[in-house]
């Protein structure tokens, strides 16, 4: 299904630029504005979501199967599972490529406003499961990506099958589990009735600390 | 197959993935497995759709390529021929036919993706040589969005078999695939091709393609296919909203426009196909108009051939000299510049000649091809003499394209437009033979005519043959000029061909060429001429043209002419304080033109060298500096870095004018390695290491790890760079740096990317770990 483009944070743009907090220069403030609006006008952003019921790893009816403590972790209480992807879509990947020949600077602030709209989308989006779940009485927790903790990238790949994503959306996997195109996000949301009171592990528990790109734009997977 | 008289339609089957789904098979599970295990199942969906009237069903083979199957200890050759097996038993004993199944591989084709077009063929051919094998009786390719994999599958279909092939591609509302084709681009190049029948599947319901099956119609004559889903899925459960009875309804509308190939996608069972059928029985099929359009396209935009369309000229070294260096250099960003400029000037189409003495002429035309598909949208025209490089042009190319050019000589029509017709292009035929380029207009028209006769004796459409007249220099043979004009007004006339014409050789040697280019380029649109090569970042000549297509009716109310004009309100120049600025302060500030422009005047009093080392490395110096501080940012980095590039630019021309050697610090190769596609961080690199002076070897991206050690073999670079941003590529680095070490060649090696620590990079057995663009440059300072 289609989306649109709320927002782009702008904050969390000039963090993936390496100028985090408010003390960004004023050229640098302008660029990023400047790449926020061309997003406005390329970025079609596309979404597909799934509801699945749980049953421990297992998703019934499917061949997927859950892999890693962390994911268990995240999803405890969960009956059910929200499988979710979501692209910027090869219009933002063209410009993207565009820039990088005949503007390398903006390519660079554009590739950091790209990875802060991407997940504008998926917060708007997970924000709509959440409302239309908590109608049901049903709550919804945070986004959970493969690559995240001990979950393994290589789930990514079933994910995508799951969702039939590349008929559906034009979202397909290289053989070396990477997404195409780049500025695309899978991730699992776990359907609960109550809210859990999970303690925050914070990142410096994590298997990936060292080379977290998440951590290194100033954010963090762990709800 | 696709015509048969006697009856108006030919109804396809319904889904298989639903049914099988439905029967219990788990998602996420490879439906083409079944055939081992559950064939029976397989076969009684077959059966069933027979049973609701389908003459022609999809063998279970959809994804039963060499991919999506590996892993799972079946072959594609295996898979493919017993799922055909399967179908042609479930067929025995009736009319219906069976198709070879062929979707989508799964993985995205170069250059937005790693899949090579080669590799994308090789998985397709074995799927044809199998399918074939069993006894497929046709080929149908399904499901696609990707004008380029389309083109793998079909070149495999008919360089395997002599099946007949049927193409559907999946079309979102607005009238594009995913990766961007549109409905216009895929008829021009497939019906080129030589497919059978075309049209849409699967995306969207019956109602919601008729749109894009209109557009469809009018740009090819081939019988039309429609095989929509049932409506649209429940985003949640995935089950899809339409009955089959109102599936049946709206597919009614496509008769109208001489649809005769019918069935369905997904969500779509034997229930709707005999509810289609039935709907279909009293439906008498709509008179099929002839297509409207004629033109040539790259994959996301057709360019209709009526009124005057601009070919961009700049992408040919001959008389070059920056250009022939780019292609000695593989400089790709520098071609690609040249393309987006004349896109951004107002092309319509692109000359793309890379021929130079001591290139490879094939390789290099498959490569900018390639290369040039990325980032531009405009249709190509393979500019060479060398029937391979033609060749490999074409085969990269993915729409259709031109081919400039064949001539009258026998054996360049006889070698050449075979290839023309195997990749359904257009070509240009030059009007000259073996006797040269003929004095009189009513010569080169009979040429004209040989060409045209020639290449319908080969099968290439009458609209797909332009004439070029060819322009001969002014003040060399004056009387030229006018047989040239009249030959095109001949070939417009009596031949009703399209001119092509490169026109600014007319002014070669006389002062103040563009007067003369522009009359003459007038002139020659009145007389027909409609395709001029011309320069299209001048101006004068992009104004002549806009001013004469009001002139001609073209432009209908002058719509374009008032946007071009109407804005053009006196420049103002920008303001600069250019007094207080000197070449430092212009490269700090990221100002481009004005380095440059400081440059030239420093030359004047300086040598090169002096200027190198004594104002632009110092002021890259202190920029990287600042930015160490965090000053300045990333972003300012790289225009700083670009503005001294503009300096460097000058400074090698100087250079190159009076032969001196160059200022080349030494050699480095940079790569972004096998199976990564984020070469950002790798291009900042690039630009940093170039502005210290060092003569930079860019292999690109998702290089083949024994690409690079080639690579380092030949060129024997002091220091590599390799980059890597993904966890699951640094792998392929490490792969990538023993090999290097492997070659022999003594050389250090330099990582970095955003997974990679100094611990890592140490590890894997590089010599240093770049945390930044700007360490980069330090490193290079001390190898080197």
């Amino acid at each position: 299904m289609e989306r649109r483009l709320t927002a782009i944070d702008r904050a969390e743009a000039l963090g993936y630029l390496g100028c985090p907090g408010g003390d960004a220069p004023e050229e640098l403030r302008a660029q990023v504005e400047a790449a926020c609006d061309l997003l406005f006008r390329t970025a079609r952003p596309r979404a597909l979501v799934r509801i699945f019921e749980r049953n421990d790893r297992a998703l019934p009816g499917t061949a997927f199967r859950l892999e890693g403590e962390d994911i268990m972790a995240h999803l405890s209480g969960c009956h059910r599972v929200v499988v979710m992807a979501a692209t910027l879509g090869r219009e933002t990947e063209e410009l993207l490529l565009r820039f990088q020949v005949k503007d390398l600077a903006m390519a660079v602030v554009l590739d950091a406003c790209a990875s802060a709209a991407i997940e504008s989308v998926c917060n708007d989006l997970e924000e709509e499961l959440r409302l239309g779940l908590a109608e049901e009485g049903l709550c919804l927790t945070g986004r959970y990506s493969p690559g995240y903790g001990d979950f393994p990238l290589s789930a990514q790949s079933m994910l995508c099958d799951l969702l039939d994503s590349q008929r559906r959306m034009g979202l397909t996997l290289t053989p070396s589990g990477l997404m195409l195109p780049r500025k695309s996000v899978t991730a699992l949301l776990g359907v609960s009735h109550t809210l859990s009171s999970r303690t925050r592990r914070g990142c410096t528990g994590c298997p990936g600390y060292d080379t977290c790109i998440i951590r290194k734009g100033g954010r963090s997977c762990v709800y | 197959m696709f015509t048969d008289r006697k009856k108006p339609y030919l109804y396809l089957d319904g889904a298989m993935g639903t049914q099988l789904l439905e029967a219990g098979m788990p998602l996420g599970q490879r439906p083409e497995l079944l055939c081992f295990t559950q064939p029976e199942l397989v076969a009684s969906v077959h059966r069933r759709y027979i049973d609701a009237g389908s003459d022609i069903i999809y063998a279970n083979t959809f994804c039963a390529n060499g991919h999506k199957l590996s892993g799972t200890g079946h072959t594609a050759a295996e898979t493919v021929a017993l799922a055909v097996r399967t179908a042609k038993e479930a067929a025995a004993g009736t009319h219906v036919k069976v198709a070879l199944d062929i979707g989508p591989i799964g993985q995205l084709l170069e250059p937005l993706g790693t899949l090579g077009f080669q590799q994308a063929y090789e998985i397709f051919s074995e799927m044809v040589i199998a399918g074939a094998g069993a006894g497929a009786d046709l080929i149908a390719i399904e499901t696609m969005t990707d004008l380029g994999e389309v083109r793998a599958a079909v070149l495999a279909a008919k360089e395997h078999s002599n099946l007949p092939i049927l193409v559907t591609m999946t079309f979102e509302a607005g009238g594009r695939t995913f990766t961007g084709t549109t409905a216009a681009a895929m008829a021009l190049t497939l019906e080129g091709l030589g497919v059978d029948a075309l049209g849409v599947n699967c995306s969207l319901g019956p109602a919601d393609l008729l749109p894009i099956v209109t557009e469809l119609a009018s740009w090819t004559d081939l019988p039309l296919v429609v095989k929509p889903n049932a409506g649209l899925p429940d985003p949640l459960t995935g089950c899809y909203d339409l009955k089959a009875a109102d599936f049946a309804a709206q597919m009614e509308a496509f008769a109208g426009l001489g649809v005769t190939i019918m069935g369905g996608c997904c969500g779509t069972s034997p229930d709707y196909i005999a509810a289609l059928k039935e709907r279909m029985e009293s439906v008498i099929p709509g008179r099929r108009e002839k297509k409207r359009f004629h033109g040539v396209c790259c994959a996301g935009r057709a360019v209709e051939l009526s009124g005057i369309r601009v070919i961009g000229e700049r992408i040919n070294p001959t008389g070059k000299k920056r250009f022939q260096q780019a292609l000695r250099d593989r400089d790709l960003n520098y071609i690609l510049t040249q393309a987006m400029e004349q896109e951004e000037a107002g092309a319509h189409i692109l000359d793309v000649n890379v021929g130079l003495p001591g290139i490879d002429e094939v390789a290099m035309m498959e490569e900018v091809v390639g290369a040039i598909q990325s980032i531009v949208s405009l249709p190509l025209q393979i500019d060479s003499s060398n029937p391979a490089a033609i060749e490999a042009g074409l085969r990269r190319c993915h729409g259709k394209a031109i081919v400039n050019s064949v001539n009258g000589k026998q054996e360049v029509l006889d070698t050449v437009l075979p290839i023309v017709k195997k990749y359904g292009a257009a070509v240009v035929g030059l009007t000259m033979d073996e006797t040269g380029i003929p004095q009189t207009a009513d010569q080169r028209f009979a040429i004209a005519q040989r060409i045209l006769q020639a290449a319908l004796a080969h099968g290439i459409p009458r609209e797909d043959v332009y004439i070029d007249c060819l322009t001969l220099t002014v003040s060399a043979q004056q009387d030229q000029a006018v047989e040239t004009l009249k030959a095109v007004g001949m070939v417009k006339e009596q031949l009703g061909l399209h001119n092509v014409l490169g026109v600014s050789n007319i002014s070669f040697g006389l002062p103040d060429r563009l007067r003369i280019t522009e009359n003459f380029l007038v002139q020659a649109m009145h007389r027909g001429l409609d395709l001029p090569i011309v320069n299209p970042n001048q101006r004068q000549i992009m104004d002549a043209i806009a001013s004469f297509r009001v002139l001609s009716g073209e432009d209908r109310d002058a719509e374009e002419y008032v946007r071009r004009f109407a804005q053009t309100a006196p420049s103002v120049p920008a303001v600069r304080q250019t007094s207080a600025m000197d070449l430092p302060t212009a490269v700090m500030k990221g100002l481009r033109e004005e380095c440059a422009r400081q440059t030239a005047q420093l030359l004047e009093r300086m040598d090169e060298l002096e200027i190198v080392n004594g104002l632009l490395i110092p002021a890259l110096d202190q920029v990287g500096l600042r930015y160490e501080k965090q000053e300045i940012y990333l972003p300012q980095l790289i225009n700083s870095a670009n503005a001294a590039c503009a300096a460097f630019d000058v400074i090698k021309q100087s250079i190159a004018r009076r032969g001196g050697a160059s200022v080349s610090r030494g050699k480095i190769l940079l790569a972004t390695v096998e199976g990564d596609i984020h070469d950002i961080g790798k291009n900042i690199v690039k630009v940093i290491l170039e502005n210290y002076g060092y003569q930079v070897i860019d292999l690109g991206r998702d290089v083949a790890v024994d690409r690079v050690a080639r690579a380092v073999a030949e060129e024997k670079p002091p220091l590599v760079g390799l980059s890597a941003l993904m966890t699951t590529t640094v792998e392929s680095m490490a792969k990538t740096i023993r090999a290097i070490r492997a070659t022999g060649h003594d050389c250090k090696i330099m990582v970095g990317g955003a997974v990679l620590t100094a611990d890592y990079a140490r590890q894997i057995g590089a010599d240093f770990y770049a945390k930044d663009a700007r360490e980069s440059a330090e490193i290079a300072k001390r190898v080197i």
